[in-house]
């Protein structure tokens, strides 16, 4: 049997942030004061993750990969 | 889970409907971003005159007044609307040539003082060609609905994206971003990752774009529905009187809605509008409710007579609907996107997807759909241990 599809592994992490980015624009539109800074915070999150996956990605040729 | 076969089809499908679509996204992005700034670029752009400081509470001046002033310093020309000052007590009585005339311009009162404070410039600087470009492309409604269109290939991309997204990154940590690998792998590692963090927030811009493109014809439609049927039930003994006080109509619209204020007047005679009424946007206070808008017909000739009829939508959908009434009126357009809340972060990942689709070279993807493919194959017709030792 091939083993289950990982939903959790592939899908966890992106529905979270997904529902992060939600919040953060529902409580932008719908709140002021402690909500909208709320709303920064949660919307910063997608970009600081793309910084940070992007600068703890090992550099060029610091280990062999596999391919593909 | 999607078998090998199906996920080519919807890498194709995400292939092509974001080739489709980004070019107009691009330009879309790149029209929203001074957008979003609108109100700190004309504030910076145009001469402007402050109101008076006073406490919130002060009383009001009268809007037949600066009507008035309005009429005696353009006695040849039409009253088309008034508008409330999102940010300041400032009232704008717009003034045009004729009812049907394209080109209208605006008087600043002080909404404390009624004096008269300036005249802004003609409607015709870089944001609004600047805005135009964003809503329609200079080609009116034919523009809007193509720009709602390509709104349509966004999401079907994104949904494609978000399912051939799920085989590609079965055996991949979330954020994996392969460095070390060809600079076409490492990009689409990049493309994947920035698709997927970003993924809510495209989907809202795209959704909220569509409902925008749709705003004109549902206008259209519930102009002539609802509100033909509202002024039908209503017409006994009508004769248009054009004299008539708005600051009456505003009064008695408030009386009628006292936990709302008013938005803008449209005068009778505007294309917006009817011709024997008063159609006045009130808007809620609290911040949920300062964007659900309610219409109120205000007869001219009969100012006892009130029509409220509220405007059960929901929050951006109303919006949307009242702000293609105002949207000739007031630069309003940018604030579509959920309010206060305008983006445009796809930017760079449908960028990704340009460059990886054009690209003459055997694509990263299209090696990853053909290992899929033989893996698929091997599953199905060899034992389930040879399959998965790679």
């Amino acid at each position: 049997m091939r083993q289950p599809f990982p939903f959790r592994k592939v899908y966890g992490a992106a529905s979270l942030i997904a529902a992060l980015t939600l919040f953060g624009l529902l409580s932008a539109l719908l709140g002021d004061g402690v909500w909208d800074a709320l709303s920064w915070v949660t919307l910063v999150i997608p970009l600081a993750v793309i910084v940070w996956m992007y600068s703890r990605a090992p550099k060029a040729s610091a280990h062999r990969e596999r391919r593909l | 889970m999607l078998t090998a076969k199906k996920v080519r089809l919807w890498y194709r499908v995400h292939k092509w409907t974001s080739l489709i679509c980004t070019a107009f996204l691009l330009m879309s992005c790149m029209t929203g971003l001074p957008l979003i700034f609108e109100k700190e670029i004309s504030h910076l752009t145009e001469h402007h005159i402050r109101a008076a400081v006073l406490p919130d509470r002060a009383p009001l001046a009268n809007l037949d007044d600066m009507v008035a002033s309005a009429r005696l310093r353009y006695p040849k020309q039409q009253i088309l609307a008034l508008a409330w000052d999102v940010d300041e007590p400032r009232v704008f009585v717009f003034v045009a040539p004729g009812y049907r005339s394209n080109t209208s311009h605006r008087l600043a009162f002080d909404a404390h003082t009624g004096r008269f404070l300036d005249e802004p410039k003609p409607d015709h600087n870089f944001m609004d060609y600047i805005t135009a470009l964003h809503v329609e492309m200079f080609a009116g409604l034919p523009g809007e609905l193509f720009l709602g269109c390509m709104a349509g290939l966004f999401i079907i991309s994104l949904a494609s994206g978000v399912l051939v997204y799920g085989p590609f990154m079965r055996r991949l940590e979330f954020g994996t971003i392969r460095k070390n690998a060809h600079r076409r792998l490492r990009w689409f590692d990049l493309h994947n990752l920035i698709g997927i963090v970003t993924l809510s927030w495209a989907v809202v811009v795209g959704t909220t774009g569509i409902m925008n493109t749709l705003s004109r014809p549902l206008f259209g439609l519930w102009r002539s529905h609802e509100l033909a049927q509202l002024i039908a039930s209503n017409r006994a003994g009508l004769s248009p009187d054009y004299s008539n006080s708005v600051q009456a109509a505003v009064r008695a619209a408030l009386s009628a809605l006292p936990d709302m204020q008013i938005d803008s007047v449209l005068f009778p005679g505007n294309k917006l509008s009817t011709s024997h009424h008063y159609l006045i946007w009130m808007r809620g206070k609290a911040p949920v409710t300062s964007r659900l808008f309610t219409p109120v017909l205000g007869r001219c000739s009969d100012r006892a007579t009130y029509n409220c009829k509220r405007a059960a939508l929901v929050s951006s959908h109303s919006r949307s609907l009242a702000s293609a009434a105002l949207r000739r009126l007031r630069r309003d357009a940018a604030q579509d996107h959920l309010g206060d809340f305008r983006c445009c972060a796809h930017c760079g990942a449908t960028q990704w997807q340009l460059s990886l689709a054009l690209s003459p070279q055997k694509r990263p993807s299209k090696l990853e759909l053909d290992r899929l493919v033989k893996v698929e194959e091997l599953a199905a017709r060899e034992t389930p241990a040879g399959a998965l030792a790679r």
